[in-house]
């Protein structure tokens, strides 16, 4: 279980080091990244992001991937999920993380043409994007399930087996990655919940107290 | 990994969006319906779904600087998410789409909500109808509104103009629930001044200016319950003042200790009408329904009864089926 974890740091550090460059990454295959850093530099809620994340994918199962600019719709996304869920991100701000993030070190850009042109093709996304969801933003929330299944599986553990291991922030982290996915699209929310517990607690050897005592092992949060 | 900035994304791709939304094109107008104050509904013909006929209201929003403003996109994202429950008393809304950015005006942008098609409103309904309605047409009309109405309330609500022209009446006689939910959006917009706005179903705070709640429906809903009996309007004044004199002359001026605060009219405006008695005015009405209507023609809203008060009346439980 050590070695898991520390492993997970390792990769942290080494992500911190080795941001992605998406201007050299081929398509759509750093879009969600892109979600994902924007999101948490903007200071939006990590169900907002997902949010976004969902957008997006929805977005592009309508949509040729050929036909629109990936980062831009991802920054559009980042923007409607963010109205939709009452925390509303500056388009001005938008514009500047997307373009930072694309252009590492490049400072924050000038309001000049190619900072209008930018906005310009946010806002335009904005409304491409609301028109083909059809202003159905209402995203299932797994979030909120997992939250809830972890405050009831938690009540079975001794504090101290609780707090040595990290079973929240895993199940969470597990959540979020498979926002990088599309097939996020094919699931309920309180299924994926579930299935990121399950993984957590085999990932991190953690066996739940009493569930022994169960007749079967159909327990409902193993799956 | 140069640090320099390049030119921004191809950007040409998302600038020319209009030609998507003519792709797009899904739906082909046929003929105007009504024009509300706030936008007018078409015929149209849905030509993805083998021509069936949609009813389409033209709405048109100012874009701000931050683009589509937050509460209009979440009254939008509301109406979507209360379809999920497919309630028989409200409208169904089939689909949301924009016209894209206009080109000569860039701050506006024309919304269409896509509607099913309802034969015709209560309005005409009550017009066309051959004579009085039968006693359980009346009732069963008056229970679909409240329905609607309580739903909307759960669901936190209000439709502040609930009037039989946005009732829609089936081919089978069901109540339907229209336009409603887009307050916020219609209050930062575009007005259509030359379309008069109807206050006969206004209830006496709006008339006063006073804020207002959920008990605004029920006092509609009771004028157009009224009006289910007579066929004709219950208050019909032609101008704010001469609707609250309509309003006291049947339920008699409101004691002084009724009258809201911070209100410019002052109570002794108006002569001291003393209550008439609804069923004058209603003749043949069932005694249930009177009682009913009398609960929510009340002048103060907090003691005016709600559409689920209503729902739990004796005139609807004591008469099965529901
Ligand atoms: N789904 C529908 N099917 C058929 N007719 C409809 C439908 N929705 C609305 N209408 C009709 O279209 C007309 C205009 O409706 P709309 O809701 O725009 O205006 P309104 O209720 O008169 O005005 P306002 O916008 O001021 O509330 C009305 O006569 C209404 O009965």
């Amino acid at each position: 279980m050590k070695d898991v974890i520390d492993v997970m740091a390792l990769q942290n550090n080494r992500r911190e080091k080795r941001l992605p460059d998406y201007r050299s990454a081929p398509g759509h295959s750093l879009a969600t990244n892109f979600i994902f850093e924007c999101g948490i530099k903007l200071g939006l809620q990590p169900a907002t992001i997902a949010t976004a994340a969902i957008f997006y994918h929805k977005f592009f199962r309508e949509a040729d991937k050929n036909d629109y600019d990936c980062y831009v719709v991802c920054t559009a996304c980042l923007c409607v999920a963010g109205k939709s869920r009452d925390e509303p991100v500056r388009p001005r701000d938008a514009v500047n993380v997307a373009h930072n993030s694309i252009n590492r070190g490049a400072g924050p850009l000038e309001l000049g043409e190619e900072y209008w042109s930018w906005r310009g093709a946010v806002a335009q996304a904005e409304l491409l994007v609301l028109r083909l969801l059809g202003f159905s933003l209402d995203t299932p929330s797994p979030h909120k399930y997992l939250l809830h299944y972890l405050r009831s599986i938690q009540e079975w553990f001794p504090q101290d087996q609780w707090r040595s291991a990290p079973v929240a922030r895993t199940a969470m982290a597990f959540l979020q990655d498979f926002h990088h996915s599309p097939a996020i699209l094919d699931y309920r929310a309180p299924h994926l919940a579930v299935a990121c517990l399950t993984l957590a607690l085999h990932v991190l050897g953690v066996s739940v107290p009493l569930a022994s005592t169960l007749e079967d092992d159909s327990a409902w949060y193993s799956s | 990994m140069s640090s320099s900035s390049t030119s921004p994304p191809s950007l040409n791709s998302i600038g020319d969006v209009n030609a998507l939304f003519q792709t797009a094109k899904k739906y082909e107008e046929l003929n105007v319906i009504g024009t509300g104050a706030y936008g007018t509904v078409y015929k149209a013909r849905d030509l993805h779904n083998g021509g069936q006929i949609v009813a389409m209201k033209k709405v048109k929003v100012a874009l701000t600087e931050d683009g589509i403003p937050l509460s209009t996109l979440r009254e939008i994202a509301l109406l979507r998410q209360l379809e999920a429950y497919r309630h028989p008393n409200i409208v169904r809304l089939l689909d949301v789409c924009h016209g894209g950015q206009s080109l000569e005006r860039d701050q506006q942008l024309v919304l269409f909500l896509v509607f099913e098609h309802v034969e015709q409103d209560l309005e005409s309904y009550l017009k066309r109808a051959p004579g009085p309605l039968s006693e359980n047409r009346i009732r069963s009309m008056s229970y679909d509104i409240l329905s609607g109405v309580d739903f909307l309330h759960s669901h936190r609500i209000v439709h502040r103009d609930l009037k039989p022209h946005n009732l829609l009446v089936t081919s089978s006689g069901r109540v339907k629930l229209a336009d409603f939910g887009l307050a916020k959006t219609y209050d930062t917009e575009m007005k259509l001044t030359s379309v008069v706005v109807t206050l006969w179903y206004r209830p006496p705070e709006v008339l006063l200016g006073v804020s207002y709640n959920t008990a605004v429906d029920v006092w509609s809903s009771g004028c157009v319950l009224a009006q289910l009996h007579t066929r004709a309007p219950l208050l019909a004044g032609s101008c704010d003042s001469e609707q609250l004199h309509c309003i006291f002359r049947l339920i008699g001026r409101p004691a002084k200790h009724e009258w809201p605060q911070n209100v410019s009219i002052v109570v002794d405006s108006f002569p001291d009408y003393p209550p008439q008695d609804l069923a004058d005015i209603l003749p043949r009405v069932h005694p249930q329904a009177l009682d009913l209507i009398k609960g929510m023609l009340v002048f103060d809203p907090a003691k005016r009864l709600t559409a689920l008060d209503c729902l739990e009346h004796p005139y609807f439980t004591d008469h099965a089926p529901h």
